[in-house]
């Protein structure tokens, strides 16, 4: 940590050549994320005879990355939604040259008094706000479906181009299948059949290709104790695409393994869609629906297994990754179990 | 050896739940000990029962391959389906018991994908062995520690 500390120090003066004294006041990584490094770091310095203090989350990536992500998509991500309806940090910083930090980082200023742990809305003060989280969860998410797709730009590295409609699904499906492919560490013989279906049976076109966010579930967004929602995060995934794929992924029962009939312990699936489809125009097909909540399943596979694969080589021996991999993995099996009984019927 | 390594793993989890972790405060911290207590947990769980249902996992899929072969019109595939089929485990070790469901399991994925392009009932019930199949497998690989783990979320650790 003293490292970091003074390649911080030495970035922050180099950002603000003016500022004099600067000092780390406190520096912690907060953990839970698989696929970078995060800290919150509070700073001061002096500018102008002013005595200024800054708290900031930074962003870095691991040496080796669980999932293939580019730091920028998710920089882009964040500043395409700045002064939006669509709740997101305020950006500072953005580095790709390793000399700094050894590896790309972002910062961005740190929203306090809110916490990302989903599970709190099983117990108080939580529980008693869980409603109206859930109702703003699916506003926020129709809101970033009706945003011109032309304000966000994937980072460079990733797919650039717009999809037509009716090549969102597979697009998705070839990426995350390659994904799997390139990770395995045995046979998975109910994700590749699953696969198999997926391809056999296309959803309808998108009714519109949007801006996706790739990753859009509980635990990725802060909350305080008033139920709102005061920012979205982990867009590292974001894409142009179909946007049932993230209304889908927000219904992942994973996320709400104690209350399986609620989007991540909030509110019931149903209300949720409706609000979705209020805010959007949009039509969930319940078809299409079921399609890409079955690929909801294959994508999240691909990446437990990818990080099953991480903690085996020992790429990173994170205990979060390699309990992390074997919990999901066991879960999603068995959602993913059923949603095919449920196709074969 | 007594203990065994399933009692040493369990006691361990259990010291570490019940006595480290109400003590400590760091929220870092107490997730690491979480972690530590969980997968410990995994390993007792699985360590009895993981050579028992790798072989019963073995034999049932040269049971199926021996049952699919009269529906199996592409002889390539048939010759190598046949030949696993009357393989045998010879090595119990874990990692060769491993490495044979591994093997076992692409060729049964193979099958699979070949058993859906063909009509007639006699694929249908394949099918369905198939599918008992993947259900066993689901259900050989499902862990108790899984349901305490989101039960310790729930909890706020």
């Amino acid at each position: 940590m003293e490292i970091l500390k003074k390649q911080f120090i030495s970035y922050v003066s180099h950002q603000i050549p003016e500022a004099k004294e600067i000092d780390i006041k406190c520096i912690r990584q907060i953990f839970g994320g698989a696929s970078r490094q995060t800290f919150s770091i509070e700073f001061s310095y002096t500018l102008n005879g002013k005595n200024l203090s800054q708290q900031v989350v930074l962003r870095r990536e691991f040496k080796s990355g669980i999932i293939d992500t580019k730091t920028l998509t998710e920089w882009e991500a964040y500043r395409a939604f700045q002064n939006t309806d669509v709740p997101v940090p305020k950006l500072l910083w953005i580095e790709q040259d390793p000399k700094w930090l050894d590896t790309p980082f972002f910062v961005m200023e740190e929203i306090t008094g809110c916490q990302a742990l989903h599970y709190q809305f099983l117990n108080s003060p939580y529980k008693e706000v869980k409603e109206k989280a859930g109702e703003k969860f699916c506003k926020i998410m129709g809101n970033i479906h009706v945003k011109d797709p032309s304000i966000f730009k994937p980072g460079a590295g990733a797919e650039q181009t717009m999809p037509a409609p009716d090549e969102c699904w597979k697009r998705e499906l070839d990426y995350w299948e390659k994904d799997a492919d390139k990770n395995a560490l045995r046979p998975y013989p109910l994700f590749r059949s699953a696969i198999r279906w997926l391809r056999r049976n296309p959803p309808k076109p998108a009714q519109k290709v949007t801006i996706v966010h790739g990753d859009m579930r509980a635990g990725n967004f802060l909350f305080n104790e008033k139920g709102e929602i005061k920012a979205l995060l982990d867009w590292e995934m974001a894409h142009y695409g179909d946007p049932l794929e993230d209304l889908a992924y927000s219904l992942n029962i994973l996320w709400s393994w104690n209350d399986s009939d609620k989007i991540g312990l909030m509110i019931p699936r149903d209300q949720g869609i409706k609000i979705w489809e209020q805010t959007t125009g949009f039509k969930a097909d319940p078809e299409s629906l079921f399609w890409w909540e079955v690929f909801t399943s294959v994508k999240s596979t691909a990446i437990w297994i990818s990080m099953n694969k991480t903690y085996a080589t020992g790429e990173n021996t994170d205990l979060i990754v390699c309990f992390g991999g074997i919990w999901a993995r066991d879960l999603q099996r068995r959602i993913l179990f059923d949603q095919m009984k449920e196709a074969r019927s | 050896m007594r203990p065994t390594s399933e009692t040493i793993s369990r006691t361990i989890a259990a010291n570490l739940l019940t006595n480290q972790l109400p003590a400590i405060t760091d929220d870092h911290e107490k997730k690491q000990v979480a972690l530590t207590a969980l997968l410990l947990m995994l390993v007792a769980e699985t360590f009895d029962g993981t050579a028992a249902n790798l072989i019963e996992e073995n034999q049932s899929l040269r049971r199926l391959f021996s049952s699919a072969l009269p529906v199996i019109k592409d002889n390539h595939l048939k010759d190598r389906v046949k030949e696993a089929g009357r393989s045998t485990d010879e090595n119990f070790r874990i990692s060769a018991l491993d490495k044979t469901n591994c093997d076992l399991l692409t060729l049964f994925v193979e099958l699979h994908t070949y058993i859906e392009t063909l009509e007639g009932p006699d694929a249908r019930k394949i099918e369905e062995a198939i599918w008992l199949e993947i259900d066993n497998y689901k259900n050989h690989r499902k862990f108790m520690t899984s349901d305490i783990a989101s039960s310790l979320m729930a909890s706020g650790i």
